[in-house]
């Protein structure tokens, strides 16, 4: 245990380790590249270690799945074990599992739906327009705005942060209406889940002392990433029960505003009395030179200090090249330019995969795609076609236990599986029926060896055997239905193994948003859109909204750890157009530089 | 089993949110109430399978699919301490001795410390041995034994000792001494209290152990220096040993951090069937007052001891009646009375010894003469209240509400006897009767409102009080005797009893014969105060068989002996 101990501590940084050495509840400030994974790893193989009581263990919530996956492997490989109440998951599922799940049925005076589906994105939206057609006066919003507004409804709240809630009432009055609209049908969406969850901590001891009694330490990742009624969550944690907060996050990368993220929660956070704030401040992705133009792009946003991380590591080393370039015509010239530079880079030896290229629109990124076919590129799209959820996991771990035994453990396919059926309509497993359940799960894995020349045989085969489209809830259906699409387009003569590199990176060039780039790492890095009026955006005219503007160019920018390149158009969609103000602040003009 | 029936048991346990350990585990478990307090309920299921096999699951709260696991009894454990031990036996045997266990649980020596120990008993013993005749049985003994066994003389050591001094064994080689003799050599069953007592050690909570082993000790210094310096020093054998106890200053701290390091041992109830075995009187009392007041785990007793029910919280029975469809359990647990009311019934219950938990009826009464008088007057209608099981409970002219209650929650068969006492201003009232009717109002049906009105004559009103087990008399008890014995010969008796007890002269003898004979029984009444009601009673007791009881006892005595006719009794704490 030891020696488990120094490992952790050996390979952290000074900052690093006065993070991890808080007693209490603890909010540590981490910038781009400054090792808050680590840190936060750390945490938990430290708590685990320091406190051998089996019973009390601790919650690990990330904004995705995908993040909570990684903290599995990690903490895998440093030889933590597994141990009763101990939860690495988003921070739906937790409310989900350790909140409403078990004590929704109890308290029913809450009125939370029975329901055991979480609705799906698909089915919100129909429901949102038979709400609308029942309500012809609020046919003049569209679900965005609607959901823009929800995410800031919660009474009683403990957070002073101002919100931003819309001045026109018949907004106000659709956003009401659509919530009772969907909690007489007894419809759950992620939304109310956290709703519920919420008020079920705030208004029941109980509650609370069972989440208290389960989890004396829940961590956060990506705190700025989370909305008013997360936060929530965690105030009520912290002020009315003994439960340690330790939230790990970068206000400046908080650029979710219109899912209701805002960087005021993590900030009012840190303010609380008896939590400790931290500030790491080494940065072991990028040169000075980067960092440097980053962290001007914010100062416009406050004059505070800033620089405030210092290169450090093999990163310091790095030489780094910032290239603007305007292009003679619209986005067709701007997507040229942009592959002109990947085949520069690519030639150069940089692969392909460390090179992204970020746009403002969904719709650039799908064009971009296209004229990558044309060009022979191969592409990776950072918004797959589908989540890479549990499921998704686990029909991965199935397909590599039926390619080698020796690669996945059975025992853990079994217990995800029976995990699954718990939460699906078909209940939970008795002990009786565990046994004859393993013996079938072994059969039909067994048998699916037979298509293991062809994904999609094989997947098929699957879908039957198990009945995945039975067990499973909406969304978990609807994105099982987006795998299969995807499988048929672009992996339909692949074998079996294909599926254990499907999503991923591999050697293919990333062509992604700027907001689906955060908390990704790229070599070079190749910005569409940099006019005045794409970036900032023209509808962004608060000092608040030109913040986040800010912050979204301080995210694309801190993705590099080489080159940037930005691109712009003086002439777009016939209208003429001003290189973007912030390219003066990354790149301070030529006398500038020489006074340096 | 037959016809595929299903055996069910469910308990509930409360007042565990406090225990973070147990409720992390257990939180699945809840239920809640009607009352809308959260429990934690677990269920035993005995039931048939699809072939008709039988197979058991415990269940927590009401999802058979979360069985409770070895992990949850961890936390929730019962430790029986059975009604027939071998005390003796069971502290002699290593395996079964409490003793060894709780030092190898809690204190756990270091095994430098005991073979240091054991080098130096072995060298003491032997120098200690140098005595001739000794010396000279071991060497006969080593040759003879060589002689027999092995090819040289040398082949087996023997020698004698008086201890094994094998460091691994010294722990076991442990004898508990009482006054300096060998437990089981003492009187009154003290070997039993100190089994029990070991065994309580061994449930004591731990979280907080008396000495620290180095790797632990660093743990907790590693966590908090400040709390291991203060609270653990280091001992001779490179242990660390506790300083200070629970009422010292930081003591909640320590336990919390040392809770979170290292967790707790979780809740043990403790199951003590019949104590009382082998046990003085007084030492039953004393245990069960340590079990119930200084211990901390919750513990459940059986038990058939007087002197222990007698002692028992009030609103702590629970008490199994075996009746023809099964046993019905009844428990005290939800009795609702004041404070004044409870101490009452515990005095009562204290000074008659419990008797009334063992009872299969009880007869309340308002004082001395009715407790005195029927058992006799019971003979009298040919049977024994005693082998009934019927115990005459004397309510010393308090209030008859608690002890009705309490009986009630018992399952106890009861009826009770007041008098009639009438209302000196409003000759129709009788206060005995208001008294009867405030008690029973509550069961009454509708319609008896009526009588509860007084719109009906007292006769009514008094039979329909019966109904409801209550009987009331005309005026008080000796009067009413006098009524129902006008008689020439049971008259006799009275003025009898009177003659033998009065310190009054001739005159005073001959004005109480006039008076009873006359009917001014008043006047009777406050001759026989001034001897006492009760030593009247006692004495008229011995004549009882021959007198007539008053109506209203009659009625009251067969209707006991009718309710009781069904019931056996087993009493529980």
């Amino acid at each position: 245990m030891t020696e488990r101990r120094s490992i952790v501590s050996i390979s952290l940084d000074e900052d690093q380790r006065r993070a991890l050495a808080a007693q209490g509840s603890a909010v540590v400030l981490a910038g781009p590249g400054s090792g808050k994974t680590r840190v936060l790893t750390s945490k938990v193989a430290q708590i685990l270690s320091e406190t051998s009581n089996p019973r009390r263990g601790l919650a690990c919530l990330t904004y995705n799945v995908e993040a909570a996956r990684e903290f599995k492997n990690r903490l895998r490989d440093l030889g933590c074990k597994k141990r009763k109440n101990i939860f690495l998951g988003t921070f739906h599922s937790f409310c989900w599992a350790e909140i409403l799940a078990p004590f929704a049925p109890l308290y029913p005076k809450y009125g939370v739906p029975q329901a055991l589906d979480v609705i799906s994105e698909k089915k919100l939206d129909c429901l949102f327009n038979d709400f609308i057609r029942e309500n012809q006066r609020f046919a003049c919003f569209n679900r965005k705005s609607v959901d823009a507004e929800r995410v800031n409804l919660f009474k009683n709240r403990i957070s002073c942060v101002d919100l931003k809630v819309s001045k026109n009432l018949l907004l106000h009055e659709a956003t009401v209406e659509f919530a009772k609209f969907l909690h007489n049908r007894s419809y759950l969406d992620f939304l109310h889940l956290l709703k519920y969850s919420a008020v079920l901590l705030r208004e029941e001891e109980y509650v609370r002392r069972a989440v208290e009694a389960k989890f004396p330490w829940i961590l956060v990742d990506e705190y700025q990433d989370f909305g008013l009624v997360s936060h929530e969550i965690i105030l009520t944690l912290l002020t009315r029960t003994n439960v340690k907060i330790f939230a790990v996050g970068d206000p400046d990368q908080s650029i979710y505003g219109f899912q209701g993220a805002s960087p005021e929660y993590l900030n009012e956070l840190a303010r609380l009395p008896g939590v400790e704030t931290f500030r790491l401040t080494k940065n072991y992705r990028s040169p000075q030179a980067i960092i440097d133009a980053s962290e001007r792009v914010l100062s416009s946003t406050n004059a505070t200090q800033r620089s405030r991380y210092a290169a450090v590591g093999a990163a310091k080393e790095l030489e780094a090249e910032f290239i603007t370039l305007e292009c003679a015509g619209g986005m067709e010239t701007q997507y040229d330019a942009a592959l002109d530079f990947v085949e520069r880079f690519r030639n150069e030896g940089v692969s392909l995969g460390k090179i992204a290229v970020l746009t403002k629109y969904q719709e650039d990124a799908r064009n971009l795609r296209r004229r990558c076919a044309q060009r022979g590129i191969s592409v990776y799209l950072a918004r797959p076609k589908f989540r890479r959820t549990e499921l998704f996991f686990w029909l991965q771990s199935c397909a590599q236990w039926t390619l080698d035994k020796f690669q996945a453990s059975f025992d853990e396919i079994c217990a995800t599986w029976t995990a699954f059926l718990r939460c699906s309509q078909r209940g939970a497993i008795s002990e009786v029926e565990l046994l004859p359940l393993r013996k079938s799960i072994y059969r039909r894995l067994i048998e699916s060896a037979r298509y293991k020349e062809s994904l999609l045989n094989w997947f098929e085969y699957m879908e039957k055997a198990f009945s995945l489209f039975e067990i499973f809830d909406e969304s978990e259906r609807e994105n099982l239905q987006k795998l299969e699409n995807n499988i048929r387009e672009e992996y339909s003569v692949a074998p079996l193994s294909s599926i254990l590199n499907l999503g991923d990176v591999g050697d293919r060039l990333v062509v992604t948003t700027r907001h689906s780039s955060k908390g990704l790492e790229f070599d070079a890095v190749i910005m569409l859109n940099m006019e005045e009026g794409s970036l900032p955006d023209f509808h962004a005219k608060t000092p608040e909204d030109l913040a986040a503007e800010c912050r979204v160019c301080f995210v694309s920018i801190s993705r590099a750890r080489k080159t940037c390149v930005f691109l712009y158009s003086r002439i777009l969609n016939g209208k003429l157009r001003a290189p973007s103000s912030f390219l003066k602040k990354i790149i301070p003009s030529e006398k500038e530089s020489s006074d340096f | 089993m037959e016809n595929g029936e299903e055996i069910e048991i469910s308990i509930y346990l409360s007042d565990y949110e406090d225990n973070l350990d147990l409720l992390a585990q257990l939180v699945d478990a809840t239920v809640i109430l009607d009352s809308g307090q959260e429990t934690l309920k677990l269920t035993y299921r005995f039931y048939p399978d699809e072939n008709g096999d039988y197979r058991f699951i415990v269940f927590k709260g009401d999802d058979e699919t979360r069985p409770f696991t070895y992990e949850d009894r961890k936390v929730l454990n019962i430790k029986v301490i059975k009604a027939i031990r071998d005390v003796e036996a069971e502290m002699r045997s290593p395996r079964t001795s409490p003793l060894t266990q709780v030092l190898k649980q809690k204190y756990a020596p270091s095994k430098e410390a005991l073979t240091d120990i054991a080098q130096r008993l072995d060298s003491t013993g032997r120098s200690v041995l140098q005595v001739a005749q000794i010396q000279s049985l071991e060497n006969c003994l080593k040759e003879r034994i060589n002689v027999i066994l092995a090819s040289d003389r040398n082949g087996f050591d023997v020698s004698l000792r008086t201890t094994n001094a094998d460091a691994s064994k010294l722990l076991y080689a442990l004898r508990p001494l009482i006054d300096g003799r060998e437990t089981y050599d003492a009187s009154l069953g003290v070997d039993n209290v100190l089994y029990v007592a070991l065994v309580l050690l061994q449930l004591q909570d731990s979280t907080v152990p008396p000495f620290l082993d180095v790797d632990k000790y660093e743990r907790l210094a590693r966590k908090n220096q400040e709390l291991a310096t203060r609270f653990y020093r280091k001992t001779a054998a490179n242990d660390y040993e506790l300083q200070g106890d629970e009422m010292s200053d930081g003591y909640p701290d320590l336990y919390r951090v040392m809770s979170e390091i290292f967790g707790s041992n979780g809740v043990t109830i403790l199951a003590v069937e019949e104590p009382e075995a082998h046990l003085h009187p007084i030492y039953q009392r004393l245990l069960y007052k340590h079990f119930i007041k200084d211990c901390k785990a919750p513990v459940i007793t059986t038990t058939h001891s007087t002197h222990i029910s007698a002692v028992a919280d009030v609103k702590s029975i629970v008490r199994l009646l075996e009746t023809s469809s099964g046993t019905d359990v009844k428990t005290t647990a939800d009795l609702n009375l004041e404070p004044r009311e409870l101490d009452d019934l515990a005095r009562y219950i204290d000074v008659n010894r419990g008797e009334i938990y063992m009872a299969k009826g009880v007869v309340f009464v308002e004082g001395y003469a009715e407790e005195y008088l029927l058992p006799r007057f019971a003979e009298g209608l040919g049977f024994e209240l005693d082998r009934f099981g019927v115990v005459v409970c004397n309510i010393a002219s308090t209030n008859f509400k608690p002890y009705w209650r309490f009986a009630q929650a018992l399952g106890l068969p009861c009826v009770a006897i007041t008098d009639g006492n009438p209302d000196p201003g409003f000759p129709q009232a009788f206060l005995g009767l208001i008294r009867a009717f405030k008690l029973c109002e509550s069961s009454f049906q509708d319609e008896e409102w009526e009588a509860y009105t007084f719109s009906i004559s007292t006769s009514k009103q008094r039979a329909l009080l019966a109904q409801y087990d209550f009987f009331v008399g005309e005026t008080t008890l000796e009067t009413d005797i006098f009524a129902a014995n006008v008689a020439e010969q049971k008259r006799q008796t009275i003025i009898q009893v009177f003659n033998e007890l009065t310190e009054g002269g001739e005159k005073q003898k001959e004005h109480f014969a006039t008076e009873l004979t006359s009917g001014q029984y008043k006047a009777c009444l406050s001759k026989i105060k001034e001897i006492g009601k009760g030593r009247f009673a006692q004495r008229l007791a011995t004549y009882a068989r021959q007198l007539t009881p008053p109506e209203y006892i009659r009625q009251a005595l067969l209707q006991i002996k009718a309710k009781v006719a069904k019931t056996k009794v087993e009493v529980q704490r």
